[in-house]
């Protein structure tokens, strides 16, 4: 290319930024002799691009030193790169897209190529590549990928071992409760009633046990799983009623008394009336759990200009102020309580993140002596846009 | 006429309850078996008509073991016991052709109900 070429090119140019005005600091490569255009070689291995041409970000001046004129470019971007030409030839007006820059001497550069048409008069003659690091960017999804990816192994050994667990400690059970209740039958001999009332407690705690090992396993596969919501408009005032009306037996066995409060009309709204009904049900378990016989729970619904208002309290002794932090933890255990176990707080956490994935927000209030109330507020925006 | 019934069990002690607890019931119970081959032997032998079969054995898989009793004798009802609590547990059971799915533990009176609700009135 002969200097004078060159020395029209470059006047040319600085025609062409005048007219398009300033896009931001171009980045001037001391090595500029190709027309304004970005070129890919027939073997579609080099992309020649003009630095001139370039407005370049996030790169530091050492970095940008190391950036040849002829960067490689892998195949698959290859053919994005030529996509993204066609679309300009075909007259888009910005084709933004994510490829590797490769050169010897600096390695991998993920960019963002922001594409945009030049025009000299009615004629298109190229196109503006506007090249943005997105190294750090990329780097943090990277790692965002590798810590789901170590979380959602962690939580498959765990859902594992607690199926291994359970599996191994149902067959002692099995053969416990079934002698237990040859022994209650007198197959054995006679048994006096005082016996028999011993026995009957026993097999109650095997059931107890029983029932802790399904629920771990239900929970620790529920608490590693996404949480995918199937939307639908549902009735939340017909969820709370399920929800407690699934528990009137057991309330009924621990005389525990409750008072459901609802607005007369249904309050419709898309929800997942399935996920929503199990986080209902496990903070009415929570509530219940912390009730004396005779306790008594309060189910409010209230609908306020801008958020569904759900209130579950409880009439219980309360719980203690640092305990309130980390209610909703994955692995809290209350240790006031007799009998709370790891798995309450399993589903405390999953009442939570379903809550959470419906853009709604859950915490707890309480007063030690005078009972707790669990407060869940649903945004009415995000309900009638459908979340 | 009271059918009569196979437990396929691996632990000994389970086996041994759930033949007491059956005959205390009425039940005629024919054959304990603790291996998968243990329980084709007594099944041609025996012919039950109900097999309670463990999933868990140490040498074969329960539902295999149900298959080839079936291939035996397609009259014969198995009902699978576990504790495995796998997702689609049920569902491979079922195909296998269990009729009834029973997780352990369990109390008397649910697989009593059981088998009685299989033998019909």
């Amino acid at each position: 290319m002969t200097e004078k070429r060159m020395t029209e090119i470059y006047k040319e140019l600085d025609q062409l930024s005048s007219e398009l005005g300033p896009v931001g600091v171009s980045y001037h490569s001391p090595v500029h002799e190709e027309v304004p255009t970005f070129e890919i070689d027939m073997e579609g291995h080099l992309l020649k691009v003009p630095l001139l041409m370039i407005e370049i970000t996030g790169f530091s001046n050492e970095e940008l030193s190391l950036l040849s004129l002829q960067n490689i470019i892998f195949s698959d971007d290859r053919n994005k790169l030529l996509s993204a030409m066609g679309s300009i030839a075909e007259g888009a007006p910005v084709v933004i897209i994510e490829l590797e820059l490769f050169s010897e001497q600096s390695g991998a550069h993920p960019v963002e190529v922001i594409m945009l048409p030049i025009q000299k008069g009615q004629k298109l003659i190229g196109a503006w590549g506007v090249i943005k690091d997105i190294k750090g960017r990329k780097h943090l999804e990277e790692s965002l990928i590798r810590t789901r990816e170590v979380q959602e192994r962690s939580q498959r050994f765990l859902s594992d071992f607690v199926s291994l667990m359970a599996r191994e400690i149902r067959q002692p059970l099995t053969e416990m409760l079934l002698t237990l209740e040859m022994l209650h039958s007198g197959h054995f001999g006679a048994v006096d009633e005082r016996q028999k009332a011993r026995m009957d407690q026993l097999i109650t705690a095997v059931d107890r046990l029983k029932g802790i090992l399904n629920q771990a396993i239900e929970t620790s596969k529920d608490a590693g799983r996404e949480i995918k919501l199937e939307k639908d408009t549902t009735d939340l005032n017909g969820v709370l009623r399920r929800a407690v009306l699934d528990r009137m037996e057991h309330m009924g066995s621990k005389g525990i008394k409750h008072d459901l409060t609802l607005p007369e009309r249904a309050v419709m709204a898309p929800l997942d009336g399935k996920a929503m009904q199990q986080a209902m049900g496990n903070l009415l378990d929570h509530s219940m759990g912390q009730l004396p016989k005779g306790g008594v729970i309060r189910i409010d619904l209230e609908q306020r200009n801008e958020a569904i208002l759900v209130t579950i309290s409880d009439s219980g002794p309360g719980i203690p102020e640092d305990e309130v932090e980390q209610l909703f933890e994955r692995f809290h255990v209350d240790p006031d309580r007799e009998g709370g176990t790891f798995i309450e707080g399993l589903s405390l956490y999953m009442a939570k993140r379903i809550i959470e994935t419906h853009g709604g927000r859950i915490w707890c209030e309480s007063f030690p002596g005078l009972g707790t109330s669990i407060l869940i507020t649903l945004p009415v925006k995000m309900l009638k846009e459908g979340g | 006429m009271v059918d009569s019934i196979m437990v396929v069990e691996d632990r000994e002690p389970i086996a041994e309850v759930l033949r007491d607890m059956l005959t205390a019931n009425g039940f005629s119970v024919v054959a304990l078996a603790t291996t998968g081959k243990e329980a084709m032997e007594k099944f041609s032998e025996e012919r039950p008509g109900i097999v309670l079969m463990d999933l868990l054995l140490p040498d074969m898989n329960g539902l295999e073991v149900t298959e080839r009793l079936i291939e035996m004798d397609p009259s014969v009802r198995v009902i699978a016991i576990t504790a495995l609590s796998r997702d689609g547990l049920i569902e491979d059971a079922l195909k296998a052709g269990c009729i009834r799915f029973i997780a352990k533990p369990f109390r008397m009176k649910e697989l009593v109900g059981t088998i009685r609700e299989i033998c019909g009135p």
